[in-house]
Parts: structure tokens; C-alpha cells; sequence
């Protein structure tokens, strides 16, 4: 890559610019009144485009073919997502859930486990609603929602455990007037706890200096945001977090609405709980947008994040923590993969702005807890290639009022294997997977691929490919006469048969996830897989 | 003081003459007319405030709900008003038995005392479906020692109290608005969201009773008056009234020019959050009425911080472009009705219909074009 830039800069460096980096932009036939939602809602982990208005969710379901549309009839939500919206499974049936973040409060919009419906759930408390997310704040395994208040304190509803909706307001992000914009959970001293970032704005500067919550591990937070240098006291609406020199720790790019109290701010993470201002030179300094959304995203799939939100721009990561902006058609996005090609392309009100693409090469990782909640919301993922190690958090909810994919995304520039993936879940479970394809998407359920656990029961046999579309392949020994059952994740069993000569025809099945138990001589094992 | 000495001589002089001009009958003690002699009868405790009701204060005849205020109530409004979903107001304010408030600066709230108390009851006439009138809240501010605190209070059906409330609440309403019916849920603020309008500066605000607002003939029981002059007259304002104040309009006055018109209308429900020091004070527009109109702080051909929105064309790019309200992001908002969007942001439901039409003609009648 680096190559090219040199021998293009005989032309405009603008030009030479947007060569690594350009969208085609179409429209899409989505409809609602807020359009700022893209993750997968079928099951299939291809993300979709999601579109709300009060009575009805609008889904544009990703296929190989193309969009193909569908309606869903909600109740007339107390709250629409006005200001922002987030999903995830909040109930563990497998569908994502959607939480709209609204002027008065917070509403629900839970998938009732067929993946045909929703139904609404407003908890009715006051709630001057900002950024929302769905992360697992308690560490007990089931995802919680945040939502975070202007006025007053910010909310949370923890998951009782039997997905009903625990309301607590105090103790992570406290500001008596509110002042609290947007919330960002990121593990940002890689103890294998989330801690949350709070962007603030507006009022007095107490009001409007920054928090970092240290999660304690024992459901508390302590803001330390003055100890690591990270009370910052600019007008923030959203912070966009990523690893930009790719070192292992997350670094924070702090957006401004306002340049009145400063301007944007790039913190590098020390790898000692705390950060240092690096703004001087990274092209931050000079950076004339403002906007309510900072997002990360690795767009030329370089390897290095970049960040998205303003001024039609994407702040492009030369590797060196300084970012070059490149002019694009978009400034507020729901970010995804929207044709399955591997970049990353953006979503903004009825138009989709496809990422023309390179040829750098990538992977895209679907993590599936099963002791963590089942998006794995929370867990740091970690791939090792040539160039070095990437990390992201898979995370519901970053910038302000956008929603964008569950789904992990790396780039791995021209890099052509990769040693190891590693992925370390809020349970405590680490599963590395070793050398897997790129250009491809890798699926990685938690605590199948621990290392040094010999699970006699997993050799028993194994499934290719994941995800299935028509015939899933069942191979191990012996195991023409052994019995297979097929459940789906909700535990419904569709299929039962013998294996015979290990090939199962699971073309009819809905899309989703599902688990395939396998009994031979009294023993039987399982293992999921996800069909599209 | 000249004037009170002088008050005193004339007093001790009458009151000399009309005793020894009096009956053999042991005559009262002299009264003065020009002093009032009624005692409000208010019930204040300020230690014991909020109270629980309204009725609670006696600041109303009976029947409450005729809105008709005892002696030391007096009413007031702002020459502009704000618009709530073309709720009605009356407000009134009262201040405790020998105390009074100062007057300051033009554009400055008057310095109330310790003890006094604003009123403003939020109604509709013409609601359906009988045709009747309906109070939906009060709200009060009341000035303790630290500071002005809130409270609300919201009327029950019946018409006949109103109960205090910190909660957001929804109330349907239909009601005939110039022959027309309207609908909707109006929305009594929680007590979280006052200090959104009301809070700059460090501290909580009213916001109508400035002098500014005031400078204008209201009809009281007794007849019409400037209301400063009645609030001094009544022993509410202590100091001397200014001889000139830079005063706002109606901006329903069509006798007024259109410029001081809009202006007034902007000052009255933008410029509490879109000044120095507000709510809104990051954002590079400033809606505050002043004297002299200075249009690029109010947003002549200034950039918006905040990008796009789906209910505005993309190549709107001024927060006002002189000469086309259609490429300024002000009459954009001013539509709006999507929370994140619309302006102001708390506090209507409804688009003021009248308003934007204003505004509109406010911003075609300068001449086209930015730099």
C-alpha cells in the first residue's frame, strides 16, 4: 500500500487519497421514520439494515441476492429511538433484540423467539434518553441494557437472569444535571473487565468533563478519568475508541460538537491506566468538523482503524497515529458489511454507501457466547498476523445514534495468513483458534476451541462448513450408524436421523443457530453451527 | 425619599385635619389610601414550601379553577410569549408581606426577594368535548434563601385541585384552535427537565418577568396600566423605573415592524438556551433579543455544527440564509417534531404554525446570500 501512495504522488495528493478509498452509493428501498440501524436480525449474521417508526420495524434482510424486505408489526412504542438506538439479545433466543433510546424514556422491542416478531416492552421510568447499549455490566453472564441520561444520573436495566428488566439508576455516570452523551464500554487497561467511557457536554465544567469508569469486577465503577488524563472538558457527544498503533491497548479519539471548550483530542493509551495527548501532529489538530458522532472502523482494510462521524470525511489511520482525511459521501453512518464482500460499508436514510474495496485481504469473526451472554458483547478479540497484533471489543452502541454490526471486522492489508485468532470472553473462557482462512468468515463459539483442553467428546466428530447453506458435512470415525439429533438454540428439536454417509441436508431449516448432537457407543457430543 | 417625606407631611396633615374634623365618635386610627392596607392572604411558610396542593397557597378565589387571584397576587405576561402546543397562560406573582424586588438591567430578570413566588397555570379554552376550559398544571418557582426551586402542580379532572407532581406526564387534550380541532398528548415536564430553560449562569432563573418583557399596559381590576409602574405602585418594585427600556413586542402585532417582531419572538423562546451563558452556549448562535440586532451571531450565514438530518435537504448549510428560509436550518428545526431535531427541544409537541410563517418572512426580507 505504502508503494502506491508514493508513486501517486504525482498527482493531487486528493486524488491519491480517495484511490485507496471510495463508495458506491445506492439507494435501498427502507422505510421508518428513524434509519440508523444496521446489524444482522435474522440469525444468519449477515448484517441487515433496520429502519423504525412507531408501529412498525422495516428490515432489509441481507441474501446473496440482494435485499429482500420484511415488515414487522409492533404496538405503538412509548418511545421512539429519536435519539439513539442499539440491539442485541437481551433474551438469548437467538434473535437480536432493539432498544430505542427516546426523549422520555426508554422501549424495548424484544424478538419473541421465531424471528417474525416484536414485542414491546417500556419499562415507563423518565428517561432523557442519549446513547444506549446493550453490554453485560453485573459479568453475570446475561446482556444488560444502559441507557444514558441527559438530566439526571444514567439508567441501566440489569437482566434478572429471566430476561425481565431490572431498573437501577446511580452509580456509573452520576452528574446530578446529567450532561451525559455517550457511553463507550471498552476494555481499556485488558483486564478482562468492561469499563465505560462517558462522553459529557453542555452546562458547567463539571457537567461536561469526561468519565472513565473502572469496572471493580464486583458490579461497581470507579470514575479514575482524572488519574489516566482522560477528564477531558471538551463538548463531547461520542468518543470513538479503537487501537490505532495497533500495540494492544485502546486508544480514544474524543469528537467535539462545539470548539468552545477545545477541539477534537487523540489519547493513546500508555498500557498503565493511562493516556497521553498526541492530538499535536495527528491531524486532529487541525481537523475543522464538528459532529455528535466518532466511531472507529477499519475501512481499507489496512490493518489500521479509522474513524468515521463528520464533515464527510473518514479520518484514514496511516499507521502512525496520524490519520489523513478523505472526502466520502457520507458523515453520520450505521456501519456494516452489507455485501458480504468483506469492507465495510455505510448505512444513512434510504441509501447505502457500498465500499468499492481493494485488494487487501480480511477476516470477519461471528463470536457466539455460551457462558457469556450470546453476542459475546464484551469480549476482546485478538488476531496475530505478520504486520502485528489488532484487537477490537465487540461492542452494541458506539458513536451517538447509530447502531452498527455485531459482527467482528479486520483488515489485514496485504498480509496473507493469519497465525492465530484469540478470543478472551467476559466469562474468563479464552478460545485461540489457529490459522484460519482468510477472506472468509469465521465462526467462534465460545469454549470450543480452548487450548490444552482435550475434550475426548469433541474429537468424537466435526461440521464443516459454518455457516451452512444446504449440506452440512459430519465426519469422524465410525460414525455411519451413530444417531444425530438437531436442535435449535431456543431447544427446539427439527431433525433427528443417522448420519450414515455424513451428509445432512439442512437446506430447509430457518436461518439461525443451531446445535448438532451426535451419539455414538453411549457417548454423545454437540456442536453448533449457524445457518444462512 | 423626597417623595416618601413629602407622602408622610401630607399624611400628618390630613390626618390632623380629619380628626378635628371627626364626630365625637372615637374615629379610627387615619389610613392612608396610597399605602395598601388589605393583607394578602397568602399562606407561605417558606420553610415549610412546596406545599402538597395548590389550593394549599390560597393564591385563588373559589372556585380555583376561575382563576381569579386574591389580594397581593398580581398578574403579569411577557409581551412575547412562549408557545407550549398554543396552551393559554395566566401568571402571576406574590411576594411576602413589606418585601419587594429591584429593578436592573433592561434584559435582566428583576431581582425578586426571598419569598417571592411565580405562578403560571397552562390552560385551554374550547377543550372537547363540552366546549369547557381546562387547567392542566401550574408551575411555580418560588425564591428560597439558596436559590429559586421548582414545583408543579397538576390539576385533577374535576377542575376543582391541582396536586404537587415531579413527573413527566401525558395529558390528551382536543381542543378547537381557531375552528379547527386539534389533538394531542400534551406533556407535563418532569422536575428534572426545568433546569434545561431554566438554569445559566450557575443558578435557576425565571425567565418572563424582565423589564424587557414588562414595558407594556395590562388590564388589572382597576383598570389598564403599565405593569411596572403597577408592580411599583403596588410596592413590588422598590427602586425608580427606568425613563426608557429597550422593550420587546408582541410578535403577533402586525402594527410592529417584522424585524422587531420575529426578534421578539426568537428572544422569547430560544434566547433563555441560545445566549451566552445558556443552555445552548456552545453552538454558534445567539437568539437573545438585543437593541441592535447583530444577525452573525444569530446565524447569518453561519455554518451549523451538527450535520444532517433526513427531514432537511443536503445542501441546506446555514443556520439562516438571509433571503431563503428554504436554505436555513432554523425553519427546518422550527418544524420539526423529532426529538433530536427539533427546536426548542423541550416543551412543544406541536410545530407554532403562526411562528414559522413569521420567521419565514423575517428571513426573506433580507438580502440574498452568504460570502
Amino acid at each position: 500500500m505504502k508503494t502506491k501512495i508514493l508513486l501517486l504522488t504525482a498527482f493531487t495528493a486528493f486524488t491519491a487519497l480517495n484511490a485507496q478509498l471510495s463508495f458506491t452509493t445506492e439507494d435501498v428501498p427502507s422505510q421508518g421514520n428513524y434509519q440508523r440501524c444496521v446489524v444482522d436480525m435474522n440469525g444468519d449474521f449477515l448484517d441487515d439494515i433496520v429502519s423504525v417508526s412507531a408501529t412498525n420495524i422495516n428490515i432489509l434482510f441481507q441474501t446473496e441476492s440482494g435485499f429482500e424486505v420484511g415488515n414487522f408489526t409492533t404496538t405503538s412504542a412509548n418511545n421512539n429511538p429519536s435519539w439513539t438506538m442499539a440491539a442485541g439479545d437481551f433474551n438469548g433466543d437467538g434473535y437480536n433484540d432493539l432498544l430505542y433510546g427516546g426523549g422520555n424514556g426508554a422501549t424495548f422491542m424484544m424478538s419473541d423467539g421465531t424471528g417474525n416478531g416484536y414485542v414491546e416492552n417500556s419499562p415507563g421510568e423518565y428517561i432523557f434518553s442519549q446513547r444506549t447499549n446493550f453490554v453485560d455490566i453485573n459479568g453475570d453472564g446475561h446482556l444488560d441494557a444502559f441507557v444514558c441520561h441527559d438530566v439526571a444520573p444514567n439508567v441501566y436495566y440489569l437482566n434478572d437472569g429471566n430476561n425481565n428488566l431490572e431498573y437501577h439508576q446511580g452509580g456509573i455516570g452520576d452528574y446530578h444535571s446529567g450532561g451525559h452523551y455517550g457511553s463507550l464500554w471498552v476494555d481499556y487497561n485488558n483486564d478482562g473487565l468492561i469499563d465505560m467511557h462517558m462522553s459529557k457536554c453542555g452546562g458547567e465544567e463539571a457537567r461536561y468533563t469526561d468519565n472513565l469508569f473502572r469496572n471493580n469486577g464486583d458490579g461497581t465503577f470507579t470514575d479514575v478519568a482524572a488519574m489516566a488524563n482522560m477528564d477531558n472538558k471538551t463538548q463531547t457527544w461520542s468518543t470513538a475508541w479503537g487501537d490505532f498503533d495497533n500495540d494492544g491497548f485502546m486508544d480514544a479519539m474524543v469528537g467535539v460538537s462545539s470548539f468552545n471548550t477545545g477541539g477534537q483530542k487523540l489519547m493513546r493509551n500508555n498500557g498503565d491506566g493511562t493516556f497521553t495527548d498526541v492530538t499535536a501532529g495527528s491531524g486532529f489538530d487541525n481537523f475543522n468538523h464538528t459532529s455528535w458522532i466518532y466511531a472507529p472502523a477499519d475501512f481499507n482494510n489496512d490493518g489500521y482503524i479509522d474513524i468515521y462521524g463528520s464533515g464527510s470525511k473518514i479520518m484514514l489511520n496511516n499507521g502512525d497515529m496520524t490519520f489523513t482525511p478523505v472526502n466520502v459521501p457520507f458523515s453520520t453512518a450505521s456501519i456494516g458489511d452489507l455485501n458480504n464482500d468483506g469492507f465495510l460499508d455505510a448505512f444513512n436514510f434510504g441509501e447505502v454507501h457500498f465500499n468499492d474495496g481493494n485488494d487487501n485481504n480480511w477476516l470477519t469473526i461471528n463470536t457466539i457466547g455460551t457462558e457469556s451472554n450470546r453476542n459475546g458483547i464484551g469480549a476482546r478479540v485478538e488476531i496475530y498476523t505478520e504486520m502485528g497484533k489488532q484487537i477490537r471489543d465487540v461492542r452494541s452502541g458506539e458513536g451517538f445514534s447509530e447502531m452498527s454490526t455485531l459482527n467482528t471486522h479486520f483488515g489485514i492489508g496485504t498480509d496473507t495468513e493469519i497465525q492465530q485468532v484469540i478470543v478472551r470472553w467476559p466469562s474468563g473462557i479464552i478460545d485461540t483458534i489457529e490459522n484460519p482462512e482468510i477472506n472468509s468468515t469465521l465462526v467462534i463459539i465460545e469454549g470450543e476451541h480452548q487450548m490444552g483442553v482435550q475434550e475426548v467428546e469433541a474429537d468424537l466428530f466435526s461440521i464443516y462448513p459454518n455457516p451452512v447453506k444446504d449440506i452440512l458435512n459430519v465426519q469422524g470415525k465410525s460414525l455411519e450408524t451413530a444417531d444425530f439429533e438437531i436442535y435449535h438454540i431456543t431447544g427446539s428439536k427439527v431433525m433427528t436421523g443417522k448420519i450414515n454417509n455424513g451428509k445432512i441436508n439442512v437446506k430447509h431449516l430457518t436461518k439461525g443457530i443451531y446445535v448438532i448432537s451426535v451419539k455414538k457407543e453411549g457417548k454423545t457430543s454437540t456442536l453448533k453451527f449457524i445457518k444462512q | 425619599m423626597l417623595f416618601k417625606l413629602k407622602k408622610i407631611f401630607i399624611c400628618a396633615f390630613l390626618s390632623v385635619w380629619f380628626i378635628s374634623c371627626s364626630s365625637d365618635e372615637s374615629s379610627p386610627i387615619f389610613e392612608d389610601d396610597d399605602e395598601p392596607t388589605e393583607v394578602s392572604p397568602v399562606v407561605f411558610n417558606i420553610n415549610e414550601v412546596p406545599y402538597p396542593k395548590l389550593s394549599d397557597y390560597n393564591f385563588f378565589k373559589s372556585p380555583m379553577a376561575a382563576q381569579d387571584p386574591v389580594y397581593g397576587v398580581l398578574p403579569f405576561q411577557p409581551a412575547s410569549q412562549l408557545f407550549t402546543d398554543y396552551a393559554l397562560k395566566k401568571r402571576f406573582v406574590w411576594m411576602p408581606e413589606n418585601a419587594s424586588a429591584t429593578i436592573g438591567q433592561d434584559n435582566q430578570v428583576l431581582n425578586f426577594p426571598v419569598g417571592a413566588v411565580l405562578i403560571k397555570n397552562f390552560y385551554y379554552n374550547n377543550v372537547l368535548p363540552g366546549n369547557t376550559t381546562k387547567i392542566i398544571e401550574s408551575r411555580l418557582m418560588i425564591k428560597k434563601a439558596e436559590g429559586w426551586i421548582f414545583a408543579n402542580y397538576v390539576w385533577n379532572e374535576d377542575q376543582t385541585e391541582a396536586f404537587l407532581s415531579e413527573d413527566l406526564i401525558f395529558v390528551p387534550v382536543s381542543w378547537m384552535q381557531n375552528g379547527v380541532q386539534r389533538d394531542i398528548e400534551y406533556q407535563i415536564p418532569s422536575s428534572g427537565q426545568c433546569f434545561m430553560c431554566h438554569y445559566n449562569s450557575s443558578a435557576n432563573y425565571p425567565i418572563g418577568p424582565k423589564p424587557q418583557n414588562l414595558n407594556f399596559a395590562i388590564t388589572y381590576a382597576d383598570g389598564v396600566q403599565n405593569q411596572l409602574e403597577k408592580l411599583k405602585e403596588f410596592g413590588y418594585i422598590s427602586n425608580e423605573i427606568p425613563a426608557t427600556i429597550n422593550s420587546i413586542v408582541d410578535f403577533n402585532d402586525t402594527s410592529k415592524s417584522l424585524d422587531l417582531r420575529a426578534r421578539s419572538y426568537l428572544e422569547i423562546n430560544c434566547g433563555h438556551c441560545h445566549k451566552d451563558q445558556g443552555y445552548a452556549e456552545f453552538y454558534p448562535i445567539r437568539l437573545n433579543y438585543l437593541p441592535t440586532p447583530d444577525y452573525a451571531a444569530m446565524g447569518f450565514c453561519v455554518e451549523p455544527n451538527l450535520g444532517s438530518h433526513p427531514e432537511m435537504p443536503s445542501d441546506v448549510e446555514h443556520l439562516i440564509y438571509p433571503g431563503d428560509h428554504e436554505k436555513s436550518v432554523l425553519y427546518y428545526r422550527m418544524q420539526s417534531n423529532d426529538d433530536s431535531f427539533k427546536m426548542p427541544m423541550i416543551g412543544r409537541t406541536l410545530p407554532h404554525e403562526e411562528a414559522i410563517t413569521l420567521v419565514n418572512e423575517w428571513i426573506d426580507s433580507f438580502e440574498e446570500g452568504c460570502e
